[in-house]
């Protein structure tokens, strides 16, 4: 019998899923566990495997397409075998889920029954339409259902037939013109100006490509414009001296194979801090403030298709060393597209480097439900005067960002001092 | 014009008063009306201007006194019946719905019924089930009869003297919980013809149609709506039977939008009706959202006051549903 293969929900809030490419041809023999399409979610990367041993029979959605979890995307069975014409959910999975089925069920609808029965629309909208032969097709709805409301079509009327034609003409997109005319409708001038505006070089920038924006970076700008929009942000920067720091690495790494970075040290030293003072480990809940128990380090790692934060787990409970190996084993994953969802989730704190890029100080954003995010600089030689001595000292600042409504500035800067004196006096990171 | 202030139930007695010094065919009668002056106290001390013979003390029989009151009307007298509670017109329904409407029809028009009953309707006064119903779709249901329901002490001094001298049976629904509220009346003599509807706040965006008690609440949303940037036509219907559909037609074209409120139930109520005439109109296409009606749930009204509270239509529930309305 043929086996449905279909759009895994790899994670709780997965609710879609872009087929990046199939690895196989309709008619391809497959092994039960071989891959058989690359898929990305709004986190990784991933590839589906082939759910039984046969020839591939078929697929419902190609290259690119966005298919809901639990779609049934193909199916995989004896060659011959006969399969539905249209993709169905999987019945095991509707089965728990039935809202989110119902839901699923709805978002595929439109394509195939609204196009047929007509627009939805106000008798008002409607009867305007026809007095200003006004096509309703064209005309985007703002009604609390999805209809057509008078002020839709009003919208649309208040563009001069002339421009309407003129802008048609030109291939001028109306609602991106601004009217100058009664009511701001828009004028045949108004569409002169717009041709005139794309038309003059030097105004608008020359395009050179464009390339679409892969999940991940949507992701990551969407819960950046969450966090940005939502979080009143504070970001306090403080000096440290890495002197003494930088001696004792040189020192420790001379008989090391495998060398210890400066990010390990600090996010050792960080560690450290929170093993006792847990006060910047909390989350904002609905009513409530979530004080967290484990000292999870969220590390930003950059990406050539945008950004994720693999966590090190209790990292309060490691050695300097068990650090830096985990901090190189997730990074060297989240490169290679190898994290699971295991690794990038639960973070109670994060960290973002930028100091090998001579970085002096920066903004970071808060890494939600995280309430502080610490941001770290390039060391810089600086003079400075100790014991009435010039020296050359090596400085770096930590920007460290919080959210102001769970963390108060004298308790980030009392974090921020505290992570400063470990990393002064970097024997105490190890005691 | 000199205006003076009055309550509702003192322009009731008043317009009583005018008319039988006006008409001497013109005499009320009903239970405890005469020395204990009324329920409510409208007739007050009427029966001490115009005597026992025109003010006439009634036993507890509302079917036998009506039908008193038909027959004194075909014999020509312009009889005013007053049912204490408009919960009890059902016991006199005979009455109400088989006699005095039909007879003139019925007769070929030899005789006609120029009687008024007046009645005491509505809730919000903790009387319960059987004392606090809203009964007029009940009636618009009878061809032949005249129904009102008066909102201000204007309305119902003009509109109680024009039902007097109606020809016609009148059912004049008093508002218990309007009796003690004031307004300004002319001091000259002035009639308010039936079946006019009266625009009571002039709006452009959203039409409310009501009428009784649910005046003074949608006049009190509306300008709560105004603050919003919603400008709310109030129409108080005034004359249920027959209905001024030309205004409420005209306003809704205006504004496309109409929401009927009621203090009846729901199901079955007048609303349904004029939410029928709307759709059955020209207004139709110009309609920019769902017809809405507002209405007491479909339950007996409690004795508990919570509960009645919780049932009866209030001027947060109008807001709500004009705002959703204009979504």
């Amino acid at each position: 019998m043929a086996v449905e293969v279909f759009m895994p929900k790899a994670g709780m809030d997965m609710q879609e899923g872009t087929i990046i490419q199939w690895l196989k041809n309709v008619g391809e023999n497959v092994e039960e566990g071989e891959g058989l399409l690359e898929i990305e979610t709004d986190k990784v990367t991933m590839e589906v495997e082939a759910p039984a041993t046969g020839v591939l029979l078929c697929r419902y959605f190609e290259d690119g397409a966005v298919v809901p979890v639990v779609t049934t995307i193909g199916y995989v069975g004896e060659p011959g075998e006969a399969v539905p014409d249209k993709p169905q959910l999987a019945g095991i999975v509707a089965k728990t889920a039935p809202s989110e089925m119902v839901e699923t069920v709805e978002k595929q609808k439109p394509v195939l029954a609204d196009e047929t029965n007509g627009v939805k629309a106000t008798p008002y909208a409607k009867k305007m339409a026809v007095a200003n032969a006004i096509d309703l097709n064209e005309v985007p709805p703002t009604g609390p259902a999805g209809e057509i409301k008078g002020r839709d079509v009003e919208r649309e009327i208040a563009k001069s037939p002339l421009a309407r034609r003129i802008a048609e003409d030109k291939g001028i997109d109306l609602s991106a013109v601004t009217g100058s005319g009664h009511q701001n409708k828009v004028m045949k001038s108004d569409v002169l100006a717009k041709i005139a505006e794309q038309e003059t070089p030097g105004v608008t920038a020359v395009v050179l490509n464009t390339t679409p924006l892969s999940g991940m970076q949507k992701v990551v700008g969407e819960r950046m414009v969450k966090a940005h929009t939502e979080i009143p942000c504070v970001t306090q920067n403080t000096k440290v001296d890495m002197t003494k720091l930088l001696a004792f690495r040189k020192q420790i790494n001379e008989n090391r194979e495998n060398k210890l970075t400066i990010n390990d040290f600090i996010v050792k030293a960080v560690a450290k801090v929170l093993l006792h003072d847990k006060k910047v480990l909390v989350s904002l809940g609905d009513k409530e403030i979530i004080h967290h128990q484990d000292v999870n380090i969220g590390i930003a790692v950059a990406l050539e298709e945008g950004l994720i934060v693999p966590v090190v787990k209790n990292a309060d409970k490691k050695s300097l060393e068990e650090i830096s190996e985990t901090v190189k084993s997730l990074s060297a994953k989240a490169k290679s597209g190898g994290l699971m969802v295991d690794d990038y989730q639960g973070s109670t704190i994060s960290i973002s480097n930028l100091g090998m890029f001579g970085v002096h100080s920066f903004t970071p954003i808060v890494n939600q439900p995280n309430a502080v995010i610490i941001g770290i600089c390039a060391i810089e030689e600086e003079l400075a005067l100790v014991d009435n001595q010039v020296e050359n000292r090596k400085k770096m600042m930590i920007s460290l960002t919080y959210d102001h409504r769970l963390v108060n500035g004298d308790v980030a800067a009392k974090f921020s001092l505290k992570v400063r004196d470990l990393l002064e006096n970097p024997m105490e990171i190890l005691l | 014009m000199p205006k003076k202030e009055i309550t509702y139930a003192n322009a009731i007695k008043e317009a009583i008063s005018e008319e039988m010094i006006r008409d001497e065919e013109v005499f009320m009668m009903g239970e405890d009306i005469g020395i204990y002056r009324g329920a409510f106290g409208v007739s007050g001390d009427l029966v001490e201007t115009f005597g026992e013979d025109r003010i006439i003390d009634t036993p507890i029989s509302e079917l036998g006194f009506v039908g008193c009151a038909i027959g004194a009307a075909v014999a020509g007298m312009r009889p005013i019946v007053e049912i204490m509670f408009s919960d009890f017109m059902t016991v006199c329904w005979d009455m109400i719905v088989n006699q005095a409407p039909k007879m003139r029809y019925m007769f070929g028009g030899k005789v006609s019924v120029p009687m008024v009953l007046r009645t005491a309707s509505g809730g919000g006064t903790g009387a319960a089930a059987q004392h606090s119903q809203s009964l007029e779709a009940m009636l618009c249901h009878v061809p032949g009869l005249k129904v009102i329901v008066p909102s201000t002490p204007r309305d119902a001094k003009g509109l109680l003297k024009s039902a007097i001298r109606d020809n016609n049976p009148v059912i004049f629904l008093e508002q218990k919980l309007l009796y003690r509220t004031k307004g300004m009346i002319e001091e000259e003599e002035f009639t308010i013809p039936i079946g006019e509807a009266d625009i009571k706040r002039e709006g452009k965006d959203c039409t409310i149609i009501t009428y009784g008690r649910m005046v003074q609440m949608c006049l009190a949303a509306a300008e709560s709506l105004e603050k919003e940037g919603i400008d709310v036509e109030v129409i108080d219907l005034r004359t249920l039977l027959p209905m001024d559909t030309e205004a409420i037609i005209k306003s809704v074209i205006k504004t496309r939008h109409a929401l009927v409120v009621h203090e009846a139930v729901k199901t079955g109520g007048i609303a349904g009706e004029i939410i029928a005439r709307i759709a059955d109109s020209e207004a139709f296409y110009y309609l920019d959202a769902p017809l809405k009606r507002l209405a007491s749930e479909d339950v007996p009204v409690p004795f508990c006051p919570v509960l009645e509270k919780g049932i009866l239509p209030d001027e947060a529930k109008i807001i709500a549903t004009v705002k959703e309305m204009m979504a």
